[in-house]
């Protein structure tokens, strides 16, 4: 109940559609302190070590495996969309892959030209119409916002809520490692061009999401919207 | 000489529906070329050991391709209004340096990437080149070139706006550290991006 109260909230949310909007800055600013403190220090290493002593062919392989895994709720929320099409994809993609892709090890889908559509509840929140919500940097789990968080959330437990205890820890360990190796190019690249990090990830989540919403089409017109608007500032006495 | 290949074909398809081109059609293939001459340049750069020499090959081409002053001034928002000419060309000379610096220390390895032009797409008052960088790996990252008069304005890697990354990035120094340290982060940056790694 309270959760509804809490997402209803997002949607009657005023302001530009899918802007940065970050009422808790303070706390998330905090909480992304001591979240990249502790990435810096165990999870990027750990994680570089694993880039390091596994072959790219083997670490695709466990990050299809972990993804195929996902492709459950992407279909889903596909169909909740209101794309067929797109949930359909991702179906066929889970029984392709989790049968002659050896439990999704191999991407065999994707060479028959049916892409994963990574769609999550976060998105079918924003197609219902909760466009605007609000920034949250969760301790360990890192950006999300209101809209997003259940999704956020349960990226992490699905695995094991479908294979429950059968569903080992180490896996686990293995799918925190594995999405991390992923990501270490992009965190680099952050960690190259940021003065502040935490704006640059608060700014490139919003932008990423967005993206994915309109499912890699977002308006181009907006891209110019953003040049227009300071030639009209300079107009401004 | 695909870019070339290319042009040529998109100027036989025009030639079937109009004797003349359009202004329109022509300014987009010179969008889709200055871009696939930049690409062509970055794969250069990735074969160059050294930062200075990937440096010395990127910066001409950043300085015809790239409008850094858009990009300074929309990066600094309003406080770009309060510097004076001065401050203002000295602002967009620190970051025409970091934009080559960091395309320079990016682009340090060959592995069989490879550029791909999609197509470019006319929109309000300027154009979108839509591109595709591939990796040895079989991943890769779509690439958009905004231009406007021309000129690159913005970069979208994956839906990521560059400009927009620099905006919200520079305005939140200047907000908590003003704008005297926003121009000591950035060359700190620019050292960083020149030190070996």
């Amino acid at each position: 109940m309270a959760w509804c109260l809490f997402l209803t909230g997002c949607a009657s949310l005023e302001g530009d559609e899918y802007a940065v909007y970050d009422p808790y800055e303070s706390a998330n600013r905090t909480s992304y302190k001591v979240t990249d403190k502790l990435d810096s220090a165990i999870l990027v290493p750990v994680a570089r070590g694993y880039e390091k002593i596994t072959p790219s062919w083997f670490e695709r392989g466990v990050l299809n495996v972990f993804q195929n895994l996902r492709t459950i709720a992407s279909s889903a929320n596909g169909f909740l969309q209101g794309k067929p099409k797109a949930g359909g994809i991702d179906f066929a993609r889970l029984l392709i892959n989790s049968t002659i892709g050896i439990g999704g090890f191999f991407d065999v889908a994707s060479r028959w030209d049916l892409r994963y559509q990574d769609e999550d509840f976060g998105q079918t929140l924003a197609v219902w119409g909760m466009t605007r919500s609000r920034y949250i940097y969760v301790p360990f789990f890192g950006p999300t916002t209101a809209r997003d968080l259940p999704s956020t959330l349960l990226r992490s437990y699905l695995p094991r809520l479908i294979f429950g205890h059968d569903y080992h820890w180490g896996y686990s360990g293995l799918d925190i490692v594995s999405a991390r190796a992923n990501l270490l190019s992009a965190s680099d690249i952050r960690d190259a061009s940021a003065l502040d990090p935490y704006a640059f990830t608060r700014d490139a989540y919003f932008q990423r999401r967005k993206f994915l919403i309109y499912d890699g089409n977002p308006p181009l017109d907006d891209f110019f919207d953003e040049f227009d608007e300071f030639d009209e500032d300079d107009l401004d006495p | 000489m695909s870019a070339c290949l290319l042009l040529l074909c998109c100027a036989t398809g025009q030639a079937t529906e109009s004797a003349q081109p359009s202004l329109q059609a022509q300014a987009q293939s010179h969008a889709q070329l200055k871009v696939e001459s930049f690409h062509t340049t970055l794969l250069a750069v990735l074969r160059l050991p050294q930062q200075s020499a990937r440096e010395a090959l990127l910066q001409p081409q950043i300085q015809t391709l790239f409008d850094t002053r858009s990009i300074a001034r929309i990066s600094l928002g309003r406080t770009w209004r309060t510097l004076d000419t001065a401050q203002q060309q000295a602002f967009e000379g620190l970051l025409a340096e970091l934009i080559v610096a960091t395309y320079a220390s990016r682009f340090d390895g060959f592995n069989n990437q490879r550029f791909v032009t999609n197509g470019v797409e006319g929109v309000k008052s300027g154009f979108v080149v839509r591109t595709r960088l591939l990796r040895n790996s079989g991943d890769s990252v779509s690439l958009d070139y905004f231009l406007r008069d021309g000129k690159v304005f913005n970069v979208v890697a994956n839906g990521v706006s560059d400009l927009s990354l620099r905006r919200a990035d520079y305005n939140s120094i200047i907000k908590n550290e003003g704008y005297a340290r926003l121009v000591t982060h950035i060359k700190t940056k620019i050292a960083e991006a020149r030190t070996p790694v």
